[in-house]
């Protein structure tokens, strides 16, 4: 099994609450009235609990600093979300399949250095580099995908694996040194572009989610995919190719990874060591705090994307307010498992 | 002796009114867009085996599940033995004595069977659990309900009968005195199920309550003390089964008088076979030969695990073969995975619905549409049109009678035998050729089967060729024009026409 679902399939979710208490023998009008309280309320913070908390933080954020809540500052933070959202979007679809891929930091890390030696060395355009480096993405997704489809050996750990070689590919690459010559200024205008007052990056991860929300959620082909997460033998069973559909999600997550790469390295106007490995945990919270919001338990774009956000202005917020790296990071830990912890209080009895 | 006597029980035929072991008093339970449980009374006294039936969304799940737990009561009141109670899952129902073993078994299949049995109970000492205690009363506990099986046997090994017997013995270890079994025979052969009623009868003599839930109304005529029949999330009646006939107890569960049970059968046309399967071999399973032609329905039948689901599945490429051929229209085809298949115009409903037939977390429309979704998607965007999609999923379930007030609800909201009537609709839907139904009808209601006994004679009238796996020998016999009967893993002999009958599958089934 490769599949990890976040929370219980089953439509009677029950939980062992059954702590010994015995029940009053008159007491049941009053155990019947609390209980309809507490369902009520138990579905709504399943469904809006992260939302009404990203709601809280927002406030909480622009009261407590007046710079927050400026189109500067918003600007900043899409704009330094945007490589996030992208690979945090991708890695949704292979999720719905319950496939991880581990790799993806050091892929999108890669792929960052192949589209910069592609400039700075091999003296290539940025328009060849791009589309040169989106196709690798996708033969590097074609690749993994098909390994991990026909092997049946599970996502996680072959991903894994890829992981670790990719990283060894990247530091054959750029031999550890930081890229920043050779670099052409169209290609670091990319990132600082503006269109309708964000930067291009922040218009390509909205692209991108579009059109992933669109693949998932009402395609031929994202049905299928969904078929293939809710029960992979009875897809199987209704002539679905499972090992394509699994590739796909692979191929889908090696073409966000170029993207992504594209981004940061435009962004950075550099490629540097570690600019994009360690993105794979923020994403993957991205992912999971998705699966709380709206659909609890289901995986799709736009909670995913609600996540990633969610996270960001939780960091550009406390560094407003000067708080540490450190402090950040506990601060968001904690949120991120609050705030799975409470889209799970709703599983009530029905 | 492990096995739990119930309290002392007043006697069967008592004259005065004794406390019912369990009462319900005008439950009521609803979800979402449903009402499942509309004003329920109902009592079950103690000793006897109570036999629950209805349709498919009759409510009788709803209850059973509201007794064991599961549920939560929204309105009325739940008594056991004069006390009343409201359980806070399903620990404190089995705490005081209520067992449900469920149609959809939820044993730990990697675990021993003597593991399942004692599970939650083993015997400990200083935090070590004695294995050699646990496997000793589990042995015991076994040997009440003639399960012979190794207990050390993983369950996933055992067959379904067996596995149903695991659940029992578990019961009885937890020392139940309320046991309910909700359709225990389905993928059972005759067989086993004769054996799992006398084992139902043993528990009556050593004073275990039985609510026992079947769609093979036979059965429950045969094993119950009393009977009450739902329909709609009502109790229509509770009487003693000796004054029930089976007619009424239809007519009370439909709602309806009943016609004949199966359409008239009608020849197929000679022509050229549409399917020929020529010397198909894979495991147990050797050498099967057979043709199919259009409008024509075949049976397969035979005891469980004779091989019938394995052909099947080798037809449908779900397995593959590991030698013979298969023609379509006289055309050799390769048939290696069921997407061939599919294109080809196969259908295989499969055999176990939550493993390999059901997508629960999809809605019924996105399980009903899926071999066909390309029908209601933009050439080239493949943009799915969900309206028009809606519609023909709708009218396609809508001759089914699946009553939900949407398709767009997930599956898991239907009840077992409505979940098994979309998945028909499925295929229905897909204009194959050649369908093949494996046990068609498992925990379908009486009323619904009629309707799918009419739908499989209407695609054979069309021109289909139908292949029909059923362990009712009554569906067999009633609907087939041809019947292949199986016996370990080998086809032993084909019956036609006016000599297919129960007597005659059941000697094949046997003979030495």
């Amino acid at each position: 099994m490769s599949g990890i679902r976040p929370t219980e399939d089953s439509p009677v979710a029950v939980d062992g609450d059954g702590g010994g208490a015995a029940v009053p023998p008159s007491g049941a009008p009053t155990a019947l009235r609390q209980r309809s309280l507490s369902d009520s309320i138990g579905p709504f913070f399943q469904r809006y609990g992260v939302l009404i908390a990203f709601a809280a933080v927002v406030i909480f954020f622009s009261l407590e600093r007046s710079a927050f809540l400026t189109l500067v500052n918003l600007r900043a933070v899409f704009s330094g979300a945007a490589a996030l959202s992208v690979l945090a979007a991708v890695l949704t679809v292979p999720m719905m399949m319950g496939d991880f891929d581990l790799s993806v930091g050091y892929n999108t890390q890669v792929l960052g250095a192949i589209v910069v030696t592609l400039m700075a060395y091999r003296g290539w355009d940025a328009g060849s580099s791009i589309i040169v480096t989106i196709i690798i993405g996708a033969i590097i997704g074609t690749l993994l995908g098909s390994l991990i489809a026909w092997s049946k050996v599970s996502a996680f750990v072959i991903t894994l694996g890829a992981g670790i070689l990719l990283q060894g590919v990247e530091l054959r690459i750029t031999q550890g040194h930081t890229i920043f010559q050779g670099l052409s200024q169209s290609y670091i205008r990319l990132a600082q572009e503006k269109f309708l007052t964000f930067t291009l990056p922040v218009w390509i991860a909205l692209v991108v989610s579009i059109i992933l929300w669109y693949v998932t959620g009402h395609s031929v082909l994202g049905r299928r995919m969904a078929a293939v997460g809710g029960n992979q033998e009875a897809a199987r069973l209704s002539g679905i190719n499972v090992e394509r559909m699994r590739t796909v999600g692979f191929i889908i997550v090696g073409v966000g990874a170029a993207v992504a790469a594209v981004i940061i390295t435009s962004q950075a106007a550099s490629d540097y060591a570690d600019a994009a490995t360690g993105l794979l945990i923020p994403a993957y919270a991205g992912v999971f705090l998705g699966a709380a919001v709206l659909r609890p338990g289901e995986f799709h774009i736009w909670g995913t994307l609600i996540g990633v956000l969610f996270m960001s202005i939780i960091q550009n917020g406390l560094t407003l307010m000067n708080y540490s790296s450190s402090t950040t990071n506990v601060v968001q830990g904690a949120i991120f498992i609050a705030a799975v912890l409470t889209s799970r209080i709703g599983r009530q009895r029905t | 002796m492990s096995v739990p006597a119930a309290e002392p029980s007043g006697g069967a035929a008592a004259s005065e009114p004794v406390t019912p072991l369990l009462e319900a008093r005008g439950l009521s339970k609803r979800f979402p867009g449903v009402v499942a449980l509309d004003d329920v009374s109902v009592s079950v006294r103690a000793g006897e085996v109570h036999g629950l039936v209805g349709e498919n969304g009759a409510g009788k799940s709803t209850l059973l599940k509201i007794v064991s737990g599961v549920y939560s009561i929204d309105d009325g009141e739940l008594l056991w033995k004069g006390e009343p109670v409201s359980f806070k899952g399903p620990p404190e129902a089995v705490k005081r004595g209520i067992e449900l073993i469920p149609q959809e078994l939820d044993l730990a299949l990697g675990l021993s069977a003597a593991e399942n049995i004692m599970m939650g109970i083993y015997p400990s000492r200083l935090g070590r659990v004695r294995w050699r205690e646990v496997n000793r009363r589990a042995r015991e506990i076994a040997s009440t309900v003639h399960l012979e099986a190794d207990l050390r046997r993983k369950c996933a090994t055992l067959s379904p009968a067996e596995q149903r017997l695991v659940m029992i013995a578990r019961a009885l270890a937890r020392n139940a005195s309320l046991v309910i079994m909700d359709e225990p025979t389905v993928a059972l052969s005759e067989v086993e199920v004769d054996a799992l009623k006398t084992v139902v009868r043993e528990l009556r003599q050593n004073g275990v309550t039985v609510i026992y839930v079947s769609h093979r109304l036979d059965e429950v005529l045969d094993l119950t003390d009393r009977v009450t029949v739902m329909k709609d999330g009502r109790v229509m009646s509770t009487e003693d089964t000796a004054s029930m006939t089976k007619p009424r107890m239809i007519e009370q569960i439909i709602g309806r008088t009943y016609g004949e049970q199966f359409p008239q059968r009608r020849e197929p046309p000679s022509a050229d076979p549409l399917l020929k399967v020529r010397n198909i071999s894979r495991g147990f399973v050797r050498d099967i030969s057979f043709d199919l032609r259009p409008g024509e329905i075949l049976g397969l039948a035979g005891l469980v695990g004779s091989g019938r689901s394995e052909i099947v599945r080798m037809v449908f490429g779900a397995d593959p073969r590991e030698q013979g051929e298969i023609e379509m229209d006289g055309r050799p085809v390769k048939l290696k995975n069921p997407q061939q298949a599919v294109r080809l115009g196969l259908s295989l409903l499969p055999e176990d619905r939550r493993g390999q037939g059901a997508i629960v977390n999809m809605s019924i429309a996105a399980n009903v549409s899926l071999p066909v979704l390309r029908r209601f998607a933009m050439r080239g965007t493949g943009l799915i049109y969900d309206r028009v999609e809606n519609r023909a999923v709708r009218e396609s379930i809508g001759q089914f009678n699946v009553n939900t007030p949407s398709v767009r609800r997930p599956l898991k909201f239907l009840s077992g035998g409505n979940q098994q009537k979309a998945l028909i609709a499925k295929w229905d839907m897909s204009n194959s050729r050649v369908f093949m139904f494996d046990e068609p009808t498992a925990g379908v209601d009486v009323g619904a089967k009629q309707e799918i006994y009419a739908r499989i004679a209407k695609l054979a009238q069309g021109g289909a060729g139908v292949i029909v796996i059923s362990s009712e020998l009554e569906e067999v016999v009633g609907l087939c024009h041809r019947v292949l009967v199986m016996r370990e893993g080998r086809c032993v002999g084909e019956l036609k026409g006016g000599a297919i009958s129960e007597a005659a599958i059941l000697e094949l089934c046997y003979a030495a």
